[in-house]
Order: C-alpha cells, then sequence, then structure tokens
C-alpha cells in the first residue's frame, strides 16, 4: 500500500480565509434578496471572493501541499528542483534495490523510471525523505505487475534454473520473497514498513523472509551460489 | 544473509546500474507532466462548480427580477362566501389577489357591488347583508380584474315565542264584562292576532271567560284568564271589586198610621240600598202633603190636625219615601 502524505485539512481554515468566507456568503445572501439586477452585483462579487480567495487556496494548501501564499508556477518550478535533488541523492540506493529485485538491468531501469515518474505526480506537499519508501512501494507494485504479466510462471513459483539463467542467487527466490528479502536486507526496512509496504500482513512477511533464507542457504549448500 | 554473498550482489547490482541508468529527467518530466495536469483539473473542477453555482444563482435571481417587473393580477376571488345566508343575517366577505408569480395576496381597495339588492346588499367593506330569499352575485373589483361569488338567501325562520293578552291586568266589578285580545308574538319580533285560542279562567267563580275572550265579573276576588295556542300560554289576571253601594230608596215607618186629630207620631226615615241594606236617614226633608190634616216638623214628628188624610214625604237627594196619615176626629170622652 503506497501512502503518500494525508490532506492538511486543518491548513484550510485560516482566519482571513473564514472571514473571507463569511463575507462572501453574506455578499451573496444580499444579492439574493435584492429583487432587481442589482442584486447580481454582489452574487458575482460574493461568488468571485469565494472562488479566488477560499476555495482555490484551500485546493492549493489541502490537495497539493503547497505552502500557503506562494504561487502556483513558482510553487512548481520549485516542487521541480526538489524532486530532482532528492531522487539524485536516493539513486545508488534506489537503482541497487531495483537491480537486486529484478535480474534485467534495463527492466529495472524502466520500471524506476516509472516509480520516479508516479512520485512526481503523485507526492502531496513538501518534498521529504519519506519519499524514499513511497518511491519503492511504487516500484515493487510495478515489477510485481511487470512479473506477472512478462513472467506469468513466476508469479509464485521460484524460477528454474532451466527458465532463467542464474544470475543472482536471488533468482532463485519467488518474486514475494524476493522483494521481502531486498527491503529487508538491502533497502533496511523493518518488516512492519515491508507488510505495510507489500499490503501483506506482518506473519506473511516473515513467513516469506524465513523462506527465502531457507532457500538461499539450500542453494549455498548445495554449491549453486 | 551471509555478508559476502550480500557483498557480491550488492557488487553486482551496482554494476547493472552503472551499466543501465535511470533517466531521472525523464521520469521528472512525465510525472511532472501528470501533476500539472492534476493541479490543473482540480482547479479546473473547482472553479466549473463554482461558476456553475454562481450561474444557476443568477439565473435565479434574473428570473426573479423578471417576475418582478412583470407581475400581473391575474384574477380576484371572494373567500369565505357563506354557503347560505338567512334573510337578515350579515357576514363578511374578503377577496383575494391572485398575481401572475403565483403569489396570492389580501386584495386592497375592492369594489363590491351586488348583482341584486333586494335580495343581499353589499357594502364597501365587503359587509353582505341578506334582505330576503333568493339569489345575488357579489362581485369585487380590484385594479379592473372582477371575481364574483353566488349568494343564496333562504328566508328567515320564523317562530312562535309567546301569546300575549291585552289587557294583562283588569279590575272589574262584579258584574262588569270586559274583551281580552290575544296576540301571538314571533322569534322576528313581530306580532299578529291569535285566532284559535282556547280560553280558560282560573277561577269560574270570580270570573268567566267565553270562547271569545269575553270576561265577565263573577264576584270579588282575583282570577287568571289563560289563552293556549299553538303551544303558547297568555295570562291576564282579573281582579274583580265589589259593585257600588248605592241609595235605592227612602222607607218611612209607619208607612201609614191612625191618629186623633191632636195626636202625634214620629216617623222614622231609612234609607235602602242597593247591596239590600238599611240605614236610618239623616238630613231629610219633611214635607206634609196636607198640613190642615197634618204637619210635620223637621224631625219627622207628625202631628194630627183635624180629620182627613195627608200624605208625608221625606226627601233626599234623588230619593223620597212617603207615610200615609189618616186623621180622625179628636174623640170627646164623655
Amino acid at each position: 500500500m503506497c501512502n503518500v502524505p494525508k490532506r492538511n485539512w486543518r491548513s484550510a481554515f485560516q482566519p482571513k480565509r473564514l472571514i473571507a468566507f463569511v463575507a462572501a456568503l453574506a455578499a451573496i445572501g444580499a444579492g439574493w434578496q435584492i429583487p432587481n439586477a442589482f442584486g447580481l452585483i454582489p452574487m458575482c462579487l460574493g461568488a468571485v471572493v469565494l472562488l479566488m480567495a477560499i476555495l482555490l487556496p484551500a485546493v492549493h494548501d489541502v490537495e497539493f501541499g503547497f505552502p500557503s501564499g506562494v504561487k502556483l508556477s513558482a510553487t512548481l518550478q520549485d516542487r521541480a528542483e526538489e524532486l530532482r535533488a532528492v531522487f539524485e541523492g536516493q539513486r545508488r540506493d534506489l537503482e541497487l534495490c531495483a537491480n537486486l529485485i529484478c535480474d534485467e538491468p534495463a527492466t529495472a531501469a524502466i520500471l524506476l523510471e516509472a516509480a520516479w515518474a508516479k512520485t512526481s505526480a503523485d507526492w502531496r506537499g513538501p518534498v521529504t525523505p519519506g519519499i524514499r519508501v513511497y518511491t519503492l512501494c511504487v516500484f515493487v507494485n510495478r515489477f510485481m505487475s511487470h512479473t506477472q504479466w512478462v513472467h506469468p510462471q513466476q508469479r509464485t513459483e521460484p524460477q528454474s534454473q532451466e527458465a532463467v539463467p542464474a544470475l543472482s542467487p536471488l533468482a532463485t527466490l519467488s518474486p514475494n520473497e524476493r522483494v521481502v528479502v531486498v527491503l529487508h536486507e538491502f533497502a533496511e526496512l523493518s518488516l512492519a514498513e515491508i507488510a505495510t509496504l507489500t499490503g501483506s500482513a506482518l506473519a506473511d512477511v516473515i513467513h516469506l523472509l524465513q523462506h527465502a533464507e531457507a532457500s538461499l542457504a539450500r542453494s549455498r549448500a548445495s554449491g549453486s551460489l | 544473509m551471509k555478508t559476502e554473498i550480500s557483498r557480491e550482489l550488492r557488487s553486482a547490482a551496482i554494476a547493472r546500474a552503472i551499466s543501465h541508468p535511470g533517466d531521472i529527467e525523464r521520469a521528472l518530466t512525465v510525472g511532472l507532466r501528470r501533476y500539472k495536469w492534476k493541479v490543473f483539473a482540480a482547479y479546473a473542477v473547482v472553479t466549473t462548480v463554482v461558476i456553475l453555482l454562481a450561474v444557476v444563482m443568477l439565473l435565479g435571481q434574473l428570473a426573479k427580477v423578471g417576475q418582478y417587473r412583470e407581475v400581473k393580477l391575474t384574477a380576484v376571488t371572494i373567500g369565505s362566501v357563506p354557503a347560505v345566508l338567512i334573510a337578515g343575517m350579515q357576514d363578511q366577505l374578503s377577496a383575494l389577489g391572485h398575481y401572475s408569480d403565483g403569489s396570492t395576496v389580501p386584495a386592497t381597495g375592492v369594489a363590491w357591488v351586488s348583482g341584486d339588492s333586494e335580495v343581499a346588499r353589499v357594502d364597501g367593506a365587503g359587509l353582505v347583508t341578506a334582505v330576503k330569499a333568493g339569489t345575488a352575485t357579489i362581485s369585487a373589483t380590484q385594479s379592473g380584474v372582477t371575481g364574483t361569488s353566488t349568494i343564496t338567501v333562504t328566508p328567515r325562520i320564523v317562530t312562535v315565542t309567546g301569546l300575549v293578552l291585552e289587557p294583562a291586568e283588569a279590575s272589574l266589578q262584579a258584574g262588569d264584562t270586559t274583551r281580552l285580545a290575544a296576540r301571538l308574538t314571533y322569534s322576528d319580533g313581530s306580532t299578529a292576532p291569535a285566532t284559535a285560542v282556547a280560553w280558560v279562567s282560573g277561577d269560574s267563580e270570580v270570573a268567566r271567560v267565553d270562547d271569545t275572550g269575553l270576561v265577565t265579573a263573577v264576584q270579588a276576588g282575583t282570577a287568571t284568564i289563560s289563552a293556549t295556542q299553538s303551544g303558547v300560554t297568555g295570562t291576564a289576571t282579573i281582579t274583580v271589586t265589589p259593585p257600588d253601594v248605592v241609595v235605592t230608596g227612602l222607607v218611612l215607618e209607619p208607612a201609614a198610621a191612625s191618629l186623633q186629630a191632636g195626636e202625634t207620631i214620629g216617623l222614622a226615615a231609612w234609607l235602602t240600598y242597593s247591596d239590600g241594606s238599611t240605614a236610618p236617614a239623616t238630613g231629610v226633608a219633611w214635607v206634609s202633603g196636607d198640613s190642615k190634616v197634618a204637619r210635620v216638623d223637621g224631625t219627622g214628628l207628625v202631628t194630627a190636625v183635624k180629620a182627613g188624610t195627608a200624605t208625608i214625604s221625606a226627601t233626599q237627594p234623588g230619593v223620597t219615601g212617603t207615610s200615609t196619615i189618616t186623621v180622625t176626629p179628636e174623640q170627646v170622652i164623655e
């Protein structure tokens, strides 16, 4: 389950905005009571105030988590810079995990790019280090989807040695086991975080991890590693 | 996981990552384009909703303005019209004005007219008065728009409320008569002679009454005369007084006497009354019919003078009594 930061509804309720809201409603109500064409003036003014001073700023703050009072264009420009800096800083770590999870480097790169793109499209509010977990989550989802559609035989069963070249010891694991092992051993996520990220029960994550380690131990003992 | 294996896996993965690096710029381009679209879509949705609401309100306001401009009185109706009105009764009518905007308000400045004033009249305030049985159309007009309503007037229902005898009280002397008149009274205040009355005397020994209402006083006392018709009864009180006592005659005693000349006799005068009683008469004027035979003084003392017959009269106003005096010669006693 990939979760972006929650909406901060509280940021919508600012004193100035509440005053403007009351004033806009009063203007609309007053215009409604005036039984002639002059009633249209306060109604239009009230609607404009309601839109420009209340609703759009509220969307700006709540839905996208932008800093209050900053223009949209500047916010978007700053966001691109922030995302670029954070992604660059996390590139090595994420590319490592991607190539550990995915045997094919080209596929790993494509899936990681897709994760970055979705993250930059979905992330709400200021860019924080927590974006790493979200990017990993999106990558894992993409990988699982890719595995299901491109290599259906790998959905649950470990890859057979004949079908896939043994590029990595992890190739002997099922995709789920492989994801759990990489996220735990290399991404250094806790089991609880992995359970949340994969949408699995914690017991299942533990079981997958134990099974994966047992498989790796057997492979090592048999000399295939 | 063994550190050695972990290191091998890590170095292999890093090598693959270096050989196939991800393109952050491309990802950012795609992601930020989607993000901008989301922002635009959110703003567009909110703006569209507000604009639509504003348009709806504006249209409503324009419609309201139009209604105010074009509102017209379309009809006038008369409310609270009684189905039937009894002649003599009144009722307050009200008129309602119906306007083109669907509103209804009490009509003001209404001109009220009755189509038949002999059946029902209506004043300027809408107060209708039923006059007589029939049907009348009442019109209410405001600003050239007229509403009508039909009022049916039914006859007034008159009931007998009582019977009155005239006179209600009478005083009669025994033997006198009087005639009582009976009149019926009605719920509308009118009266009429009663024509089929049953007459009854409460005490026939005091007063009697016949079938025509003629009362005859019998003897002193009080009697109630009742007259009944159509379930109602009227009474009259008849007080009977005794008849007046009058002097009916004057009687002298003795009515005849024989005297010898020189003798005297005192006559007594008695008045007789109509009730049969008698009383000594006083103040009587005595007269002798032949003073040579017998004389009479003012006290009724008769003195025989010489032989013959004389009539002595005693008179009071209206009555006269007589006594015959025969005078015989004086006998000489030898």
